[in-house]
């Protein structure tokens, strides 16, 4: 090995690093081109649940269409990003952030990440009460009384429904979304 | 202020967020500040070096103003697709795990899953190497020294290593015995790495850095695994493992698996092949939830070594000294019980108790250690903005050791019994964006008495792009056996060619080794494309072991029993030295495509030693401060071919160690994988294909270049 491939590998990475962080400062940005990440698909996704579900109507009382999200940051940016400036039920379309479950109210579909795979029954007697359209990402979610879930078949997204859950909370679902989704009784 | 610190200051001022600029402006940046400067001014330190992390930082700095333009440079707009449409679209997953460690105000790296199945790594010393600042060196095939932001030696002291909970850092040697320990690692989740202290949520002998080896549950290691392998150096290898469940929700898996390794190239005949080693292993683990709230988990592993030793034996008749090469048997088990429970959100209950042993026999002591421990941690609920944890510990460890006229603990078997309580409270200053992490651990052990290791952190969290954060902590070393009760005699020669004469070295060190730390690191990512991460650390170790003179000039006296008489220059290892250590990491990733994954990383280290005014320690502070490599590259490209193939390599430059006379080396790993069914992998892997052989901790020792072939059924 000669001594300048050494001397490079000493100092070299370092160079090169800083060299990155300079791109950086000049505004320049790794684009994202062509295929939507999995993140983008699913707030699609979300976007068509809502135009698919009926709320009653005391809770469509209100200036905005109401999505939350539970816990994941990411995701809420996602959201408003492909969203944003869009209307549902002919109300635009807010996005909310929920850190606590105390703090969860006034939404008309919560997104919970699978981060909340933990609290999940305390989160599903709010959505009850409510009523909110539950959609989650984790296995088991709508088995365990979650409204929607996302699934990854191969590499294609899925949904599926559990039919009881959202029968309990009230809320209308058409039976164009149902016979998409794989339904869980 | 001096004006290096005002400029620093003010370069920081102007891009802080508004909210708390007050309390940042008036108290923490010019402590924070001035302690930069010291550290820049610092004498012994060669100032550039130090600078160009910190440089990369206030570069990286102004990042925060802008907002990153992220995602959604898509040609379409995704809302005006219906579902079945969007049913169409492929979508490429891409893993979550670096994000789970974004928020954490430590210098964390993670080895997941894929990156030990993509390395070829056969054992967790060889999966470290993945990691910046871990300084991995093979002594021989079945001996490591590993350390963490510290100098490597087999007795590294330093560094925790935990296996789903359990030390493994043994009580007598003070250091982890690389050789009995392993894991099925087609099973490991991951591997944590923390680099810097954690005293106070790990406890003692978390000093200068942790190793953390998680292992799945068992519900996601369902069904059979069977791999086979064979190569030069790993000569032949062989895992296999079932997972199951039954219908009352109780899923377990079991394992089995078996190794061979050849011993590395020698040049003095004497040690051919002395380090052959043979590991056996077997294992279980069940986890089941008991209720909605409750989970229990359960696991144990037996294993059972021939491991080859080589060492210089002492005695007090003739012949003297000689060379032993021996092949020698241990064995050990251990059962983990865990216990959770979720009390509510963010607020939880865990128990854990289990029983380790170990048995292992070496050259100048063989050792017998049974350890008993409790675990109890309680998160309470977000209060106040805040969030509490506290919990208790308590280990009961009963050692039995036999050693040699020249090498021997004083008393043989002994019990030892720690107890320890730990709170911490991280308190959200300002939501989402700064948090103050406090806590402490107290310990009580039977040698030093009571401990406290406090740290403090600040976490902040400017945009979601970027994470600064600092820590100031202590973190302390309970002293193991082996400093304080060992003796070792070593023969030096014949005095007139008669009377032989003996070195002898008495551990008498009942002192903590005590280190305070203060470290900073910045996260930042562009996109999901490329992510940097940047960590520097300054540290003060107290109470280093020195080689003492036990006697006044000239030092030595003449001992009769046993007979012959001899002369014996006896030493005491007392506590004189100080340490100061500098240093820093640096490592980025970058996803080009999603087929394409790179990663690199840099890592500087610098030692220095400060003798106490009265030491007698004969080394040479020359030696012991170029006693571990100083710059460390690894690179790493992670390719997906098509047909089925990934290719993966691993590149790594290591600087010299002069004290050890191991030049600095570049090394290259390669591993080829085609999936030929689904279900059947086959892999062939070549490690070290730079050069035909170089040595990494020792210069008799060198490690040769080497391949292997394996295949990989799943069902």
């Amino acid at each position: 090995m000669t001594k300048f491939i050494k001397a490079f590998f000493k100092y070299g990475l370092i160079i090169a690093l800083i060299f990155s962080v300079c791109l950086s400062y000049s505004n320049f940005t790794f684009a994202e081109e062509g295929q939507p990440t999995e993140a983008q698909v699913k707030a699609a996704f979300i976007y068509n649940f809502g135009k698919f579900v009926e709320w009653p109507a005391d809770r469509m009382g209100g200036k905005y269409f109401v999505i939350g999200v539970y816990n994941d940051d990411d995701f809420a940016q996602v959201l408003t990003e492909i969203v944003s400036g869009k209307f549902l039920h002919e109300k635009p379309i807010l996005i909310k952030q929920f850190s606590r479950i105390e703090d969860i109210t006034g939404c008309h579909i919560l997104f919970v990440g699978y981060s909340a795979k933990d609290y999940l029954a305390e989160l599903l007697n709010r959505a009850y009460k409510s009523p909110i359209l539950m959609v989650g990402d984790m296995q088991d979610f709508a088995n365990r009384g979650g409204m929607i879930n996302f699934r990854m078949v191969g590499n294609y997204m899925r949904f599926e429904i559990n039919v009881n859950a959202v029968q309990k909370t009230g809320l209308k679902m058409s039976s164009q979304l149902l016979k998409l989704a794989i339904v869980i009784k | 202020m001096d004006i290096p610190s005002f400029l620093i200051y003010r370069k920081f001022l102007h891009y802080s967020g508004e909210p708390f600029k007050n309390i940042f402006r008036n108290t923490i940046l010019p402590k924070f500040c001035q302690f930069i400067t010291l550290l820049l001014n610092y004498k012994k330190i060669n100032g550039q070096i130090i600078s160009l992390p910190l440089l990369i930082i206030f570069l990286a700095n102004p990042v925060c103003s802008y907002e990153i333009a992220k995602g959604s440079k898509i040609g379409h707009d995704l809302t005006e697709m219906s579902i079945e449409e969007l049913m169409n679209i492929e979508v490429t997953l891409v893993s979550k795990e670096p994000e789970r460690y974004f928020n954490t105000p430590a210098a964390i790296y993670v080895i997941t899953n894929e990156d030990i199945r993509r390395s070829g790594a056969t054992s967790i010393p060889e999966a470290l190497r993945m990691a910046p600042g871990v300084d991995v060196e093979r002594i021989d095939s079945n001996k490591w020294a590993i350390s963490v932001r510290g100098t490597a030696s087999r007795l590294t002291r330093t560094v925790l290593v935990l296996i789903d909970g359990r030390s493994i850092y043994t009580p007598i040697f003070g250091g982890v015995y690389w050789e009995d320990n392993d894991v099925m690692l087609s099973d490991v989740e991951r591997i944590e790495i923390v680099r810097g202290p954690g005293g106070t949520y790990w406890g003692a002998n978390a000093i200068s850095g942790i190793v953390n080896v998680i292992t799945k549950s068992a519900k996601d290691t369902q069904g059979g695994l069977v791999s086979l392998g064979a190569g030069t150096l790993e000569r032949i290898f062989g895992n296999v493992r079932y997972g199951g469940k039954n219908d009352r929700g109780l899923y377990y898996r079991v394992y089995a698996k078996y190794s061979d390794r050849d011993g590395l190239n020698h040049d003095n005949p004497d040690r051919d092949k002395y380090d052959e080693w043979q590991t056996g292993q077997m294992g279980f683990r069940v986890d089941k939830d008991l209720s909605e709230k409750d989970s229990l988990t359960v696991h144990g592993d037996f294993h059972s070594a021939r491991i080859g030793l080589y060492d210089s034996v002492s005695s007090y008749s003739a012949p003297y000294s000689q060379i032993l090469a021996d092949k020698e048997d241990s064995y050990g088990g251990n059962v983990v019980a865990r216990w959770q429970r979720k009390l509510s959100e963010k607020s939880d209950l865990a128990f854990q108790i289990y029983y380790d042993k170990v048995n292992h026999r070496d050259i100048l002591y063989d050792s017998d250690t049974d350890i008993v421990d409790f675990d109890f941690q309680h998160r309470l609920p977000w209060i106040w903005r805040q969030q509490i944890t506290w919990g208790v510990g308590y280990r009961f460890i009963n050692s039995k050791t036999s050693g040699l006229d020249t090498s021997f603990f004083r008393p043989e078997d002994e019990t030892f019994n720690l107890y320890s309580f730990f709170i911490q409270d991280d308190i959200e200053l300002v939501k989402n964006r700064l948090h103050f992490i406090l806590g402490s651990k107290i310990e009580h052990n039977d040698v030093t008495g009571f401990v406290i290791q406090p740290s403090a952190r600040l976490l902040w969290t400017p945009t979601r792009e970027q994470t600064f954060w600092a820590a100031a902590s202590r973190a302390v070393r309970t002293p193991s056996r082996f400093d304080y009760e060992y003796q070792n005699t070593t023969f030096g020669g014949l005095v007139g060619g008669v009377v032989p004469a003996y070195s002898r070295v008495i551990y008498l060190n009942d002192k903590p080794q005590d280190l305070i730390a203060y470290e900073l690191g910045h996260r930042i990512t562009f996109g999901s494309k490329f992510s940097l991460d940047t960590a520097v650390h300054y540290d003060i170790i107290f109470e280093t072991p020195s080689i003492e003179y036990a006697l006044p000039s000239p030092h030595y006296y003449i001992e009769t029993t046993p007979a012959p008489a001899h002369y014996v220059v006896p030493y005491n290892v007392d506590h004189k030295l100080m340490v100061k250590t500098f240093g820093g990491e640096i490592s980025a990733e970058y996803r080009p495509f999603t087929w394409w994954r790179l990663t690199a990383s840099q890592s500087i280290f610098y030692l220095h030693i400060f003798k106490d005014a009265d030491s007698t320690d004969m080394r040479s502070i020359d030696d012991l401060e170029k006693a571990t490599p100083r710059h460390q590259s690894i690179l790493r490209s992670y390719i997906d071919l098509p047909a089925n193939m990934n290719l993966s390599a691993m590149f790594r430059y290591v600087d010299n160690i002069p004290t050890l006379d191991i030049p600095s080396y570049c090394s290259l790993d390669v591993r080829l994988a085609w999936k030929v069914k689904p279900n059947i992998e086959l892999s062939v892997v070549g490690q070290n294909l730079l050069d035909n052989e170089h040595p990494e901790n020792s210069v008799e020792n060198e490690i040769p270049r080497s391949f292997y072939l394996k295949m990989q059924w799943q069902w």
